[in-house]
């Protein structure tokens, strides 16, 4: 049986017949090409589909479509605005806490809600609100100095695409 | 930032390479931009489904999949019979896509679907009916190598294709196979001097038999790849792998295609770690040409964790004998490593490198592979070093504790160094292990002793050094100046490590400018000029020499058209900041943009220049952890309070990024150490085939890691570049157990140490009376 789902992704009203069994992942990535979310277990256990449902992170895996309805969806995609990286992600982006980068998006999506509800966590704290998220390449070590970056204020927020910069100016005249 | 040692002098006039720069590709990583393997999709496209093998050895009678083609979505089935004539059991795994008349390990593809949707082609795998008649089957190594175990293989045997591990290790193994027969599929010899004299003039002599897990290399993304079989027969594929050109030629070689008819783009990969080079991508591929429409196939997790190609368990045995003074005399070592069910392992590599790290006068060393029917294991980060380490570097720590020496400077006394021979024979150019030695001696971890805590709960420290001995494949690089004056650079490695970050650091140190003016492109394989694979840790090696010459190539191109304009001698023509002058004039220059424009209209034609460059040798790189432990003896749980890394990059191109690979290789090697097992059952079936039982470490589980990188210059590599990926995984899972020996003080000889295992060493060193003694866990 089809169900008519209505729910706002990334700011943008999305109106589909979806099957009822589909997972929010596939409605994200399939339906809408939002693959930013990815899959790595399938389980709910390492964290790289998470997104937000009306602000709270959720496991997209773990998540039917159709539990989304009404709901404001934010996808890693959705996380950049007026041009500009948020803070997680320029964070993320300087300390090198971005490796392979298949963990990157639902890590970003992770901290950035947990930062926002605890913006003072001890390291233990920190440690601990993002253990759900595994990463395989960097021992968290710089996904760590990334995020003490943004709790200490220190983040300089990175332009997407910036203009590129004349290198040299031409000599005035012939040569 | 790491601490960096030894700088040579002339670093003080670079530009951008040996400083720390985020990685190029990092605003796609944090925007989700980046495409994965998964993450491609044509119109048209079929999903590819897997049947796999219920049965751990079985021989097959008969498939039969009519009613499976009749299944709603259904477009082609496919199985063996699609390769028939490259089925020769057993080879290597890549050579057998799928089971041809016996099934060896639980799991095993057997047939594949490929159907409009994901849904319709699961479905109709339980429609292909399969006449499996099961056989005795063995998955312990020790077992199958006795004379009753059930023989794995069937045939003869064919020949074995060990391409995949020699992709990680320039290192011959000069040892002649030896005996093969049964279920040992290879075996390895390595002797020096006369091991009886050597053990008989040691004061001290310590030994201890050792297990390592099968573990995984347990990469985020898992195993994608979207094949395209075109009306012109051009077989077009989107794979998440480590080496597209490896890949292209797999796939060329079993479906009989011409090299320049496959092209594979190799997507963004998330994490490989050895473990992904062409396990999965033939299938879509003969999808694809039976369905003639593009096939796309994901593996599950749990298809990841039954049937990849993990890393070996093994049983090491080691012996060590020094002199009171601390010279070593002698090192006994055998090697039971288990392949799973097809040959491929890095036994020999394990068994060389048992006498890699120090100059043993008398060695005897042996290493037997075992067919076992489990999955076939693979490459994971230094192959086969973990395990070596782990037993070697324990039973030094017993030796230097029973002559009351430090384990470091008895260490110093035996380092291994440029001369020395490993027990292959090869003679070792100027590595780094003295100076991995020395940065660990003066840290100041080391240098501040452990105070036991106020809670009761033991401490310990540990300290191991390891070494990989590393690729060095050749490779070539094109570098073309655009018509702004900026470069771009294409390559065909694949960027596993952020190594087009560095390649790009490369370039633009040579042609002097800014960072932003180069770009890399990873062209496809039709594209691109050929890379190796990204194993053994050799792409920033080799290419940095390649990415440098093409670099040189159009410098000399553009000094030509600059020194006809300023009407100069090219060989006066100087150059930096994206402009050229003559020697003594720079204020008369012409701008790379300018030289650009004028070299399309001149003879010269657009410029652009191929480099080659392969390191002229492999040389190992050398790594080293210390480990400070604290253990719940009640619970067995191991908190680690502090874990350094240092190893030996030659010349760092990028410190962030050198910084990181020790980072993610010691925390692997906590993984090793404390907590990942694939279990299996006595059915041959993988107990914890998900993520919540094969354990990972989280942030939770782990401290920083205080990096140091050492930089002993390398004169085969780029400014004395040396292979950075690998060596740290070695030496952390040996450092983290001696320290939880020297916590406990018993002797521990099994990883993963889990909650349940040092319980049992407790209890049993308990219950034996003794609390430092033999073998206990």
């Amino acid at each position: 049986m089809d169900y008519p789902l209505q729910l706002t992704v990334n700011g943008v009203a999305v109106k589909r017949i979806v099957e009822p069994q589909i997972r929010l992942l596939d409605f994200l990535r399939e339906d809408l090409g939002l693959t930013g979310s990815k899959e790595g277990c399938g389980t709910g256990d390492c964290g790289a589909c998470t997104v937000l449902i009306d602000d709270e992170p959720h496991h997209s895996c773990l998540t039917l479509a159709v539990e989304a309805e009404g709901a404001a969806v934010t996808t890693v995609e959705g996380l950049v605005t007026d041009d500009k990286l948020n803070e997680v992600q320029s964070a993320f982006v300087s300390a090198g806490a971005t490796q392979c980068g298949i963990c990157t998006p639902g890590f970003v999506v992770m901290a950035t809600a947990y930062l926002r509800d605890n913006p003072n966590p001890t390291d233990d704290e920190l440690r601990m609100g993002v253990a759900g998220n595994l990463c395989r390449c960097t021992g968290y070590d710089t996904i760590m100095t990334a995020l003490h970056s943004v709790i200490d204020g220190k983040v300089e927020l990175i332009e997407v695409a910036p203009e590129p910069q004349e290198l040299v100016p031409e000599p005035e005249g012939e040569l | 930032m790491a601490k960096v040692v030894e700088r040579p002098q002339e670093k003080t006039a670079l530009r951008v390479a040996n400083k720390p720069v985020s990685r190029i590709d990092g605003v796609e990583n944090v925007t989700g931009a980046t495409k994965f393997g998964a993450d491609f999709s044509l119109p048209g496209m079929l999903w590819g489904a897997i049947l796999r093998s219920p049965h751990a050895h079985a021989r097959i009678r008969n498939i039969e999949y009519a009613k499976a083609l009749e299944a709603p979505g259904v477009v082609t089935v496919a199985t063996a019979a699609d390769f028939a004539e490259d089925v020769v059991e057993p080879t290597s795994r890549p050579h057998n896509v799928f089971a041809g008349d016996f099934a060896l390990f639980l799991g095993e593809p057997v047939a594949a679907i490929a159907a409009v949707t994901k849904e319709d082609a699961e479905a109709a795998l339980e429609l292909i009916e399969v006449d499996y008649e099961p056989l005795p089957h063995v998955l312990d190594p020790e077992d199958a190598m006795k004379p009753d175990a059930p023989a794995i293989r069937h045939g003869d045997g064919g020949d074995i294709d060990r391409t995949e591990m020699s992709f990680h290790s320039s290192v011959a193994s000069s040892a002649e196979d030896l005996d093969e027969s049964g279920n040992v599929s290879s075996q390895v010899q390595f002797s020096r001097g006369d091991i009886e004299e050597g053990l008989a003039e040691a004061d001290v002599v310590k030994e201890g038999r050792f297990t390592a897990a099968m573990v995984h290399q347990t990469y985020l993304e898992p195993h994608a790849a979207l094949a395209h079989y075109t009306p012109s027969g051009d077989m077009k594929m989107w794979v998440t792998s480590q080496g597209q050109f490896y890949v292209r030629d797999t796939v060329a070689r079993l479906l009989k295609l011409p090299a320049h008819k496959v092209i594979v783009q190799g997507t963004a990969i998330g994490g490989g770690f050895g473990g992904k080079m062409t396990l999965l991508a033939p299938i879509p591929a003969i999808l694809s040409k039976k369905a003639r429409r593009p096939v796309k196939v994901v593996w599950s997790r749990s298809e990841e964790l039954v049937a990849a190609n993990p890393a070996p368990y093994s049983v090491i045995d080691v012996k060590i004998g020094a002199k009171r003074d601390g010279t070593l005399t002698a090192l006994q070592g055998r090697v039971i490593m288990d392949t799973g069910a097809y040959p491929g392992s890095p036994m020999s590599t394990a068994t060389m490198l048992l006498g890699s790290c120090y100059v043993f006068p008398n060695m005897e060393l042996e290493g037997f592979e075992v067919l076992t029917n489990k999955v076939s294991v693979g490459a994971y980060r230094a192959p086969g070093a973990p395990n070596s380490a782990h037993a070697v570097e324990n039973v030094m720590n017993w030796v230097a504790q029973a002559l009351g020496m430090d384990p470091v400077e008895f260490r110093l006394r035996n380092a291994i160094k440029e001369g020395d021979r490993w027990p292959n024979g090869q003679p070792l150019p100027d590595v780094g292990g003295v100076e991995v030695l020395e940065a660990i001696k003066n840290h100041q971890v080391w240098n501040t002793p452990l105070e036991q805590g106020s809670n009761g709960k033991p401490r310990g420290r540990g300290m191991a050094i390891g070494c990989w001995s590393g690729g060095a494949g050749g490779s070539a690089a094109t570098i073309k100046l655009e018509a702004d004056g900026s470069f771009s650079v294409l390559v065909g490695t694949i960027n596993l490590t952020g190594s087009t970050t560095s390649i790009a650091q490369v370039a633009a140190e040579e042609l002097r400018v800014p960072l932003e003016y180069v770009s890399v492109h990873q062209g496809d394989t039709n594209e691109a000029p050929y890379g190796p694979v990204a194993g053994g840790s050799q792409v920033t090696y080799t290419v940095s020499l390649s990415a440098a010459a093409a670099a040189h190539e159009v410098l000399r191109q553009m000094k030509g058209i600059a020194a006809q304009r300023l009407g100069a001698d090219v060989d006066d023509i100087e150059f930096d900041d994206g402009k050229m002058w003559a020697q003594g004039d720079p204020e008369r220059y012409v701008t790379y943009r300018r030289i650009s424009d004028e070299a399309v209209g001149s003879t010269n034609g657009p410029i652009i220049g191929t480099g080659h460059g392969k390191p002229a040798r492999g040389n190992p790189g050398f790594a080293g952890t210390i480990a400070d432990v604290e253990v719940d003896t009640e619970t067995g749980l191991v908190t680690i309070l502090n874990l350094v890394g240092v190893q030996d990059a030659g010349f760092a191109i990028n410190p962030l990024s050198v910084e990181g690979q020790i980072q993610g290789g010691t925390i692997q090697g906590v993984g090793y150490a404390l907590l990942e097992e694939i279990v299996y059952d006595e059915d041959g079936s993988v107990r914890n085939p998900g993520l919540l039982d094969y354990r990972l470490p989280t942030a939770a589980d782990v401290p920083n890691v205080d990096t140091v990188i050492v930089e002993k210059h390398n004169p085969y590599g780029w400014k004395g570049t040396r292979i950075v990926g690998e060596p740290s995984i070695v030496p952390p899972g040996a450092a983290i157990t001696s320290a939880i020996s020297d916590a406990l003080g018993i002797p521990l000889h099994n990883m993963p140490l889990t909650p349940e295992r040092i319980v049992m060493a407790l209890r049993d060193a308990r219950s034996n009376g003794r609390s430092n003694g033999e073998p206990t866990s």
